[in-house]
């Protein structure tokens, strides 16, 4: 039997009862704050991976913010375009009227002032503006302004070919911007006559009408122009690109007002003369691989319009060229446009797929940390009350144990 | 009957010193280290007779005191256990709660940080976002050099507790050479009578030392104990005490060693303070204290320097090349102020050093010690934590030297060298004190990036060029601006044009050929970079090798696609790039980025390792100072079940004396009774 002193029963009684107040104390912190880890030493791993979840947490909450930011850039960009669609779908429709035959030059200046009109509005949409002022299809440049009338009228592009991008997940960038070079500016141009030094010859129907053959008489690359020059004084005609370099006339050579097809272009040449001198002999240069812009285009039409008088077999070939290149250019145009809004309507799939999973995520990440950090308040509870009930019964039996003396019989 | 009387009188006698003693227990009940004590009753010589052997009472042989040297010697090492336990988790405690406090911690002003750029990336021109960059940036400041303040702070309390102890302990240490003295002076003594209360109060000053530090007791002639430490530096010999001090650090100022003075003579004896309390302050401050200092300090200085790197190498709102976000890490006064020389090098102390932080990714969290030796120039650079050697050599003559060490390199830069010299080490002591914002207007955050790319009109091939990527502004090697970066608002050997030349129809590949601005005639344009393009694959252009001459310009740019001979591209200063986000969103990154650790962490997760780390400590010093408390209860009870007294016990000893004592006096009064039946039987 071991042998217990006075101090012994009053000295282990109070630390017992100390150890029960002290769990006490835990379990009542764990149940207010609701948390079981209340610092790193109480789970020493659980609370560095909450630190990692507390930064995940965030992170998610920041990228969600960008999504739906980027949602919104997203969305007024595809508003202007739509709205830029419609514009060039109206000019399509008075360049149909034009090229009625039947039409007086009033007829066609009155087209020409409701082209201007629609010139300015697609320029304003050109140059749309975000919320905070910057012009959205200007590039990297947004306190510049996107496009430019020059001192001859025509509209300039003044940005550059940065694009911004954000980051909406871990490594998931997305586009939020698109510069106006490639929707305005790089619009593939309409095969056409863009030089001569002939006098009174010219060109009609000319027509790219097998784009394929185009591309395979030109791998890899296809040259910028072709030329059709009069080679002898029967007016037969040699077609070369690259300078000379590449000869591309048909066997047997076309002849001067007789249709033929070189590397899918259909063309006819008309009233061109010889001449023995190679430099001065009539020549037309083709553009086969030009890009224009819109502005360009509709620019081109309007001066044509004012300008054009109508009335020679030359002059009439002209304006029918002039229309049907316009009508080419502004389908190439339209095309151009709905490339970048289906390219859009990508990127808007993109942040909406994305934004699910990062709610996903946020809830998944959640879930863990409540389970690495939160009290089971069932289980802190029923601990409370039983912790209770222990200390409860040890001051009732401390209590009782210190009462007894045998000097109180005494 | 005069026998009888005598009989009767020693019992009378003796029980009452019983009762007294009885009595002396009761009242000592609570006394600290009291022994109870306990009367040894002998018979009394008989007379011989005819008949035999006649007894003559009862005598009081001895009042010992009940104390087992073998159990107080074990409370007294329990104690210390304890002491050192205790004092280690209330300080690690204080620690861990400071750098878990979700409001106290450095984690959400990282986090909030980080998300302020990741907004702010989205609209680079708003000066509010700008504005909420900054300020968030001024919390994670204002979070490390509170953080490092509240080291300071425990630092300065850890010292203020051993100037304390320090003094407990020599006033302890007086106390017992006196008690000793007192001991060995007690009458009787040599017959074997122990002065009771004096053992109990040298066996109470003996535990109360041993919860300061861990003592060995040695008990010596004349009742004597001779006190030491645990490797046997004497403390305390017969009535001659030493004395400890404290007296602020040679290697390294900001802390504070021990020694001991005996007789006259101060002898340094900081490693010999094991266990109790002192030793473990001495243990948090070695164990706990310096290294959070170091790695909070890394992660300031690797904050600092790829924050600061990724805004040199951006653009700002103003189109100027962007500075150092925090301040520079490699400042000229920070490189000196990691070298701390030692108090005691020799004369002159000339000696001039320097620290720079070279790569912070692979930069370690420590403390190194610089010992020369031999002729002066050999040195030897120690891990303070782990005492190997991390690196050896000897200095060149004339000594400007480096000693390059992962991630930092010690430079020399002159002065004279002493054996015997040594220098502490601290690439990232004070770093989390020193960190501060260098840029101040919104302006000036570099959110864009300083270059652009653009395709000729005229280009016929399919191919495109991106954005590109910048490296760097400077020259790693030289730290020198890059030949292009030295103009302000422009590419100075811009606009850079790359040219595709050739077509190789075999392989399918171009040639193409990098020129700057160099005007054409009369030296030709000034070739930068020729090399064959593959359409197949993503090409790049420029080298990010800094020693690859002109075909590093700190930047790289990427190109896929199939181009055209002579299409051309053209490189040049993002002039007027207000809306460019692409540094923003590279600066946002950095969040996440490994750049802590060789790269294997990222800022969180080196702040979650000094977090975790300090966890763990506190949560093995809460064990251990249970398991202490309990060995020390433990052993206090055994103690107690030998010396402790008992109430219940000592009452039933009362009554037991008491009836003996009455029996005695009734001996006595038998005796008269006797003499007076005797008296009245002659008259």
């Amino acid at each position: 039997m071991i042998r217990i002193s006075s101090q012994q029963i009053f000295s282990g009684g109070i630390n017992r009862l100390q150890d029960l107040n002290s769990n006490l104390v835990n379990t009542q912190q764990q149940i207010s704050t609701g948390k079981k880890v209340n610092k790193p030493s109480d789970d020493p791993v659980a609370a560095a991976r909450i630190l990692k979840l507390d930064q995940d947490l965030k992170r998610v909450e920041t990228y969600g913010r960008n999504a739906s930011l980027a949602d919104n850039r997203l969305k007024q960009e595809e508003s202007s375009l739509a709205s830029a669609v419609d514009i060039i779908q109206r000019v399509r429709e008075l360049t149909v009227q034009a090229g009625n035959g039947s039409l007086s030059a009033n007829d066609r200046k009155s087209i020409s002032a409701e082209l201007k009109e629609r010139l300015g509005q697609l320029a304003n949409v050109a140059n749309t503006r975000d919320a905070s002022g910057e012009y959205i299809f200007s590039g990297f440049q947004g306190n510049t302004q996107a496009f430019v009338q020059d001192d001859s009228g025509a509209w300039v592009y003044q940005g550059d070919e940065g694009q911004r991008v954000l980051e909406i997940d871990d490594g998931v960038t997305v586009p939020i911007s698109d510069h106006g070079k490639g929707i305005f500016e790089n619009v593939p141009a309409a095969v056409s006559m863009t030089g001569t030094n002939s006098v009174d010859g010219y060109v009609s129907d000319l027509a790219l009408v097998n784009e394929s053959d185009l591309r395979s008489d030109f791998a890899p690359a296809v040259p910028n122009d072709l030329t059709v020059t009069v080679v002898d004084a029967a007016g037969t005609l040699s077609i070369t690109a690259n300078g000379g370099a590449l000869n591309l006339t048909p066997v047997p050579a076309p002849t001067v007002g007789e249709p033929f097809e070189v590397a899918g272009i259909e063309l006819t040449v008309n009233d061109a003369v010889f001449d023995a001198d190679p430099t001065l002999t009539d020549s037309f240069t083709i553009g086969i691989s030009d890009k224009q812009s819109v502005f360009a285009t509709i620019e081109n039409l309007i001066s044509g319009l004012d300008t054009l008088a109508k009335g020679t077999p030359k002059t009439n070939a002209e304006y029918d060229a002039l229309i049907a290149e316009s009508l080419t250019n502004l389908d190439n145009a339209q095309e151009s446009l709905i490339l970048t809004q289906t390219e859009l309507g990508g990127r808007l799939n993109a942040v909406e797929s994305t934004t699910a999973f990062l709610d996903d995520s946020a809830l998944y990440t959640k879930e863990i940390r409540s389970q690495l950090q939160d009290v089971d308040y069932a289980e802190a509870i029923s601990n409370l009350s039983f912790q209770s009930f222990v200390l409860q019964a040890a001051q009732q039996s401390f209590a009782q144990i210190s009462r007894l003396s045998l000097f109180d019989r005494l | 009957m005069a026998g009888l009387i005598g009989i009767g009188l020693t019992g009378v006698l003796s029980y009452q010193s019983a009762l007294n003693t009885t009595a002396n227990n009761i009242t000592n009940a609570n006394t600290p280290g009291y022994s109870r004590q306990e009367v040894q009753f002998d018979t009394q010589e008989g007379r011989r007779t005819g008949a035999g052997t006649v007894g003559s009472g009862v005598s009081i042989e001895n009042i010992r005191r009940l104390a087992d040297e073998y159990l107080t010697q074990q409370v007294r090492e329990d104690s210390t256990l304890f002491g050192e336990q205790n004092a280690l988790n209330s300080e690690l405690t204080r620690l861990d709660n400071l750098l878990g406090g979700e409001s106290t911690g450095l984690n959400s002003a990282l986090n909030n940080f980080f998300a302020s750029l990741q907004n702010a990336a989205e609209d680079p021109t708003s000066l509010p976002q700008r504005q909420l960059v900054l300020s968030e940036a001024q919390q994670v400041v204002n979070r490390f050099q509170a953080l490092h303040e509240e080291f300071v702070q425990q630092r300065e309390s850890i010292k203020t507790q051993m100037g304390q102890g320090v003094k407990d302990a020599n006033t302890l240490l007086k106390s017992i050479a006196e008690l000793n003295l007192a001991i060995s002076e007690s009458p009787g003594l040599a017959q074997g009578r122990m002065p009771l209360e004096l053992l109990d109060k040298r066996d109470e000053k003996l535990r109360q030392l041993s919860e300061l530090v861990g003592i060995r007791v040695t008990e010596t002639e004349g009742s004597q104990v001779n006190v030491s430490l645990a490797n046997g530096l004497a403390l305390v010999t017969g009535a001659n005490a030493s004395e400890f001090g404290t007296r602020t650090s040679a290697e390294d100022p900001t802390r504070m060693e021990f020694t001991l003075t005996t007789g006259g003579r101060s002898l340094l004896v900081d490693e010999q303070i094991q266990g109790g309390k002192l030793g473990g302050l001495r243990r948090f401050d070695e164990q706990a204290l310096k290294p959070a200092f170091d790695e909070l300090g890394r992660l300031a200085v690797t904050l600092s320097a790829s924050i600061n790197h990724q805004n040199e190498i951006g653009m700002d709102l103003e189109g100027d090349l962007g500075s150092n976000f925090f301040t520079d890490i490699n400042s000229v006064e920070l490189q000196r102020s990691r070298v701390v020389p030692n108090a005691n090098n020799s004369e002159p102390k000339n000696a001039r050093l320097a620290v720079e932080i070279t790569d912070s990714t692979l930069l370690p969290a420590g403390t190194w010690s610089l010992q020369f030796s031999g002729d002066g120039r050999s040195y030897e650079l120690i891990d303070t934590a782990t005492g190997e050697t991390a690196s050896q050599g000897r200095l060149p003559q004339p000594v400007q030297s480096e000693i390059t060490m992962p991630g930092f390199s010690i430079r020399v830069e002159g002065g004279e060298f002493n054996a015997g010299d040594k220098y502490l080490i601290q690439p990232s002591r004070n770093a989390a004190e020193n960190i501060a914002l260098n840029v101040r207007r919104e302006e000036d955050l570099a959110f864009a990036s300083p270059i652009r790319a653009s395709a000729g009109e005229n280009n016929l091939g399919t191919a495109t060029i991106n954005q590109g990527k910048m490296l760097n502004v400077r020259n790693p090697n030289t730290n020198a601006l890059l030949p292009g970066f030295q103009t302000r608002g422009e590419l100075a050997n811009g606009p850079i044009t790359i040219e595709f030349d050739s077509y190789d129809a075999a392989s399918g590949t171009y040639g193409y050929t990098i020129t700057d601005n160099t005007p054409v005639p009369p030296v030709g344009a000034n070739v930068l970079e020729t090399g064959v393009y593959d359409p197949k694959k993503i090409n790049t252009f420029f080298s990010d090798n800094p020693n690859a001459g002109s075909a590093y310009q700190g930047y790289q740019f990427e190109m896929t696609g199939e181009p055209n001979v002579n299409d051309t591209f053209t490189i040049d200063f993002n002039k007027n790039g207000v809306s460019d986000n692409r540094n923003a969103e590279l600066l946002a990154a950095l969040g996440t980025a490994n750049t802590m650790n060789g790269g294997s962490q990222n800022f969180t997760e080196g702040y979650a390792g000094l977090v975790e780390d300090i966890g763990v400590k506190t949560r093995q010093s809460q064990l251990d100072k249970d398991a202490g408390q309990t060995l020390l209860e433990q052993s206090n009870n055994q103690r107690e079940s030998i010396s402790g007294v008992n109430l219940d016990e000592e009452a039933g000893k009362l009554i037991q004396y008491q009836a003996a004592y009455n029996a005695s006096a009734q001996v006595m009064s038998v005796a008269q009774d006797l003499f007076n039946t005797l008296l009245q039987s002659f008259r």
